[in-house]
């Protein structure tokens, strides 16, 4: 289950997340809404929970400890609370410990005080590491820290110094992003009517590039394009990117129900499945629970080759990859190996060196392969599509 | 039938947006022929891309009944001709069938280059010229200088021209009287075996091909069995008719007289402009003077668009051709693009026409290659080859000619310098300048054809502001120095991007389109080299950098679709390029890369 809370003290430049800052006032209701939806749509104990934002460190304590404890979910579930440096206080990281929280995610986004500025974030790097230390203390030993990188007042030496900090804050767990330039946020205008210089493409990939040596040398593993881990990888994101089922709670929020069922990983890749969303402002969907009960807006049902497209490009963001037949193996356009984008493993997960002679494989993205997903994705998909 | 004496046959010979257009729809308003009501916006100009482009690609005509001041009723005949250079037989097929012409001059514009070579045209033809000076109601006007210009240029006395105003009326009464007074009335013999000139066809969907007809001997009546001469096609007239403007059919049409025949054909190609219609039984037995079949001076390839038939595009031509015969086509077939045509035309504007009809009447979308004019080649083995598509021009040859033309410009002297540096920068060589007026220059070039086929036009526009009228006719063959260049893409020759030019020019050349197209191929997985080569030596190079980041950065639950319709946009993206090999080339490039800017 996917819980959103939408509060934020100050909307970043570029953040295009269901985010509002100054509503604080509509705090307490919000909860009563998403307490109720949560009572309203889960079925079944839930195995992973991800409180997410917005801020959820923004609310007081007491409103955060209702929300985790409202969702009911299996004994030894993940459950991860988003949090900002600033407001992870003793007090917000005792009440989500005591909740039930297993897991928190920190937005560290960079060392330096310049690349954060450009970020519009508020916090500095001892801020940062300090809120680790208390997190550590209140008990939590799964730590995440997200990193955004590629801006344009970062230098490659800046990078480096923020991947050294990381290292030595030592957390279990690493999602790194390159800063994306949505076009409907302040930053995204700011780009478009030139008052702002947007990142480089080239230079992302050297950036990444140099995340991909650091952090493998320190002893993460990459997971995911965006993702490392020590040993325990976000369960509750490997449910998104192989076709699980979930429920979102909260405004904005968006579920997913697989149509064939099996969970995860479906057996035809072009069942597809019902995707809904939530009311995305917060006023629209408490208004919404409070009259129908209910806070979907709408909805798509996925299947055929937008199923599939949906199954290359989630499935393949994993470094394990998608499992293919030897027949969908064999319409894999050979550009792609050609080009050192994608390998084929055993089954098992062994490198084999005789790929046809096996029955299936998984097809996965090498680590140049990986910077180039939406490519190779694309590639598939026509390959896929045709035959 | 109508008495010869009756009947004044005659053109407008003008420039674009010189009022040929209001002057007809003045005559047929003053005729009563058409209600007022039933006026259409210039009636003569009847296709959608005529309306557009103010020009006349189709001959039309019409039969004006006028009142002489002697109480007689005449009968006038406007053969409306295609105005451009492309269209130049056709120009003198329809004059062939006048016997006089109106010479329409702006007063404020003058003499444009065009109307010059049309007016020469009428002379070579015999044509009683009328000067006729128009839209004397603009403040601009300067008739009195335009007149001059007409005396200079043409040779008919200042004093002769008529001064009118199309769209107020003034003058257009003793217009009418001079056409009356000084054009001649048709000669012909009505006992003599049928002869007529075909000097315009088209398809009607209803009633196939329709020939506009000059007799010129004998009489046509509806029924008969007829021959056309060239084509040998049989025929028998379904109807014969006149344009009041609109179709009306009559009994016969006699000597002198214009109007149309239905002969119930399928395609225009089996009545050709130019041929002769006579009778099955007692026939005339030599045809009119002067027919030809039609000549291609300019070819490309025409290729369907990705993700489109080439049968449709084929069909598309078929039914097209049926319209217009005077363009070629035979299949080709491009390593680059495929299954395709290789498609002549009369001229540039006739190629852009065709492009135009086939995308708008026929919906075929079109990749079509860059421009190129037909080499004489010699050989090392002492054989002659035509060459109408550069990538078959084998290195080692012993000559290649190239097609040259006589251009003509008129210009406000101010742009003097500008064009002789243009066409000096297009290998021409000056044959004349002449002052036709103290600020009025007359230019001739002899150029190569070539040289004026891809983006000649724009440039002489832009640079003079559009103030310099220009045309050409052929000249014949000549010797060049030429060499091809040929465009590799990843190490492999595009034959569609091939080009034959100048040697003294090819390093700037290649250089150019080597790097037009680094900007026009977008980044892909691997670094793709274009190289430009001359006789299998390397003389450009340029490098697209493979692309080294094209990922989501991320991608939860909330995020699926949104990003999802991303990657579809991207999947369509990379269905409209064309694949050349491993590399894809957005099939804009194919089109762009020809618009290179030379200068």
């Amino acid at each position: 289950m996917y819980v959103h809370v939408p509060f934020c003290s100050a909307r970043c430049g570029y953040c295009d997340f269901a985010a509002f800052e100054g509503m604080d006032d509509l705090i307490p209701d919000y909860v009563d809404a998403v307490v109720e939806e949560i009572g309203s749509r889960v079925p079944v104990e839930a195995s992973t929970v991800f409180v997410g934002g917005g801020t959820p460190s923004v609310l007081p304590p007491e409103q955060l400890a209702r929300l985790i404890g409202s969702v009911p979910r299996r004994q030894g579930a993940e459950v991860t609370v988003e949090m900002n440096p600033e407001s992870a206080t003793v007090e917000i990281l005792e009440a989500a410990r005591a909740a039930g929280a297993t897991r928190v995610s920190m937005g560290m986004q960079s060392a330096l005080p310049h690349v954060l500025g450009y970020l519009d974030r508020a916090h500095r790097h001892d801020t940062l590491e300090s809120a680790v230390r208390r997190a550590r203390r209140v008990g939590f030993e799964h730590l995440n820290v997200d990193l955004i990188y590629a801006s344009p007042v970062e230098s490659d030496a800046d990078w480096r110094r923020t991947l050294e900090s990381t290292v030595a804050l030592g957390p279990d767990h690493v999602s790194a992003y390159a800063l994306g330039i949505e076009p409907a946020t302040p930053l995204g205008v700011e780009v478009a009517s030139g008052a702002k210089e947007g990142p480089d493409d080239d230079v992302a990939a050297r950036r990444l590039e140099m995340a991909v040596g650091a952090l493998a040398s320190a002893g993460y593993v990459r997971y995911e394009i965006s993702n490392w881990a020590q040993a325990v990888p976000c369960v509750h994101n490997l449910r998104y990117w192989s076709l699980g089922s979930y429920v979102g709670v909260g405004s904005g929020a968006h579920s997913y129900a697989p149509s064939s069922g099996t969970d995860p990983e479906p057996i035809d890749r072009r069942a597809g499945g019902l995707r809904t969303w939530n009311h995305r402002h917060p006023r629209r969907y408490m208004a919404a629970m409070r009259q129908d009960g209910v806070a979907v807006a709408e909805g798509e049902r996925v299947a055929g080759d937008t199923a599939l497209l949906e199954w290359l490009s989630l499935g393949l963001r994993r470094s394990c990859g998608v499992e293919l037949s030897h027949e969908e193996l064999g319409h894999v356009p050979e550009v792609l190996f050609e080009a050192g984008l994608v390998e084929v493993g055993a089954s098992n997960g062994r490198p084999d060196s005789e790929p046809q002679e096996m029955h299936k494989g998984r097809l996965a993205l090498t680590t140049k392969g990986m910077s180039l997903a939406n490519a190779v994705v694309t590639e598939l998909s026509l390959a896929f599509g045709e035959c | 039938m109508t008495q010869l004496e009756t009947i004044r046959n005659f053109s407008i010979i003008a420039h674009i947006d010189h009022g040929k257009s209001t002057l007809a729809d003045r005559f047929l308003q003053m005729s009563g022929a058409v209600p007022e009501r039933e006026m259409r916006e210039q009636f003569l100009d009847s296709m959608d891309l005529e309306r557009e482009r103010g020009i006349t690609i189709k001959a039309q005509t019409v039969r004006i009944h006028h009142r002489g001041t002697d109480g007689t009723v005449y009968h006038l005949n406007l053969i409306d001709t295609p105005g451009h250079v492309d269209f130049g037989y056709e120009v003198s097929r329809s004059l062939y069938a006048c016997e006089g012409a109106l010479l329409l001059v702006d007063a404020a514009q003058g003499i444009e280059a065009q109307t010059l070579a049309n007016a020469l045209l009428a002379v070579e033809a015999d044509l009683e010229l009328v000067p006729v000076i128009n839209k004397i109601d603009l403040p601009s006007a300067e008739p009195e200088r335009v007149a001059e210009e007409v005396e200079s240029l043409i040779g008919l006395p200042a004093e002769d021209c008529l001064m009118i105003s199309a769209k107020t009326g003034e003058g257009v009464d003793e217009l009418l009287a001079a056409i009356i007074e000084r054009v001649p009335s048709p000669k012909g013999d009505v006992r003599a075996p049928l002869r007529a000139l075909v000097f315009d066809s088209h398809y009607d969907q209803y009633r196939g091909v329709v020939t506009n007809v000059r007799i010129m001997d004998g009489t046509l009546g509806t029924g008969d069995s007829l021959v056309l001469m060239a084509s040998k096609t049989e025929v028998s007239a379904d109807e014969v008719g006149v344009y009041t403007p609109l179709p009306r059919s009559v009994a016969t049409l006699g000597p002198g007289e214009v109007g149309y025949l239905v002969p119930g054909l399928k395609s225009v190609a089996e009545a050709k402009v130019g041929d002769t219609v006579t009778t099955r039984a007692r026939g005339a037995d030599e045809p009119l003077p002067g027919y030809k079949e039609p000549h291609p001076v300019v070819f490309c390839g025409m290729y369907p668009a990705e993700g489109q038939d080439y049968s449709e595009l084929r069909d598309a031509l078929e039914r097209l051709h049926v319209n217009d015969a005077s363009f070629t086509w035979e299949p080709e077939t491009s390593g680059a693009l495929g299954f395709g045509f290789r498609v002549g035309f009369l001229g540039l504007l006739h190629m852009e026409i065709i492009r135009e009809r086939l995308e708008r009447e026929y919906e075929v979308t079109i990749v079509a290659t860059a421009p190129t004019v037909e080499y004489q080649v010699l050989t090392a083995g002492g054989d002659q080859l035509v060459i109408d598509n550069p990538s078959l021009l084998e290195p080692g040859f012993e000559e290649i000619r190239e097609p040259y033309v006589e251009a003509t410009f008129l210009l406000p002297a101010e742009y003097l310098g500008t064009v002789l540096e243009l066409c000096q920068g297009r290998r021409g060589v000056q044959t004349k300048l002449d002052y036709v007026s103290e600020d009025r220059v007359e230019l001739d070039y002899h150029m190569p054809l070539a040289e004026i086929i891809t983006d000649f036009f724009d440039v002489l526009k832009s640079r003079t502001r559009g103030y310099a009228s220009f045309d050409y006719e052929p000249l014949g063959y000549r010797p060049g120095d030429l060499a091809r260049v040929d465009i590799l893409l990843n190490g492999e020759p595009v034959d569609a991007f091939s080009s034959i030019v100048p040697k003294d020019r090819a390093y700037r050349y290649g250089r150019r389109m080597v790097e037009k197209l680094r900007e026009l191929i977008p980044r892909q997985l691997f670094d793709v080299p274009i190289q430009a080569a001359q006789g299998g030596r390397i003389i450009a190079r340029e490098t697209v950098k493979a692309r080294r980041k094209d990922v989501l950065a991320k991608c939860y639950g909330g995020d699926v679709t949104r990003k999802r319709k991303l990657l579809e946009k991207q999947k369509e993206g990379k269905k409209r390029m064309r694949s050349i090999g491993r590399v894809e080339v957005p099939q804009e490039a194919f089109i762009s890369a020809l618009r290179i800017d030379r200068d």
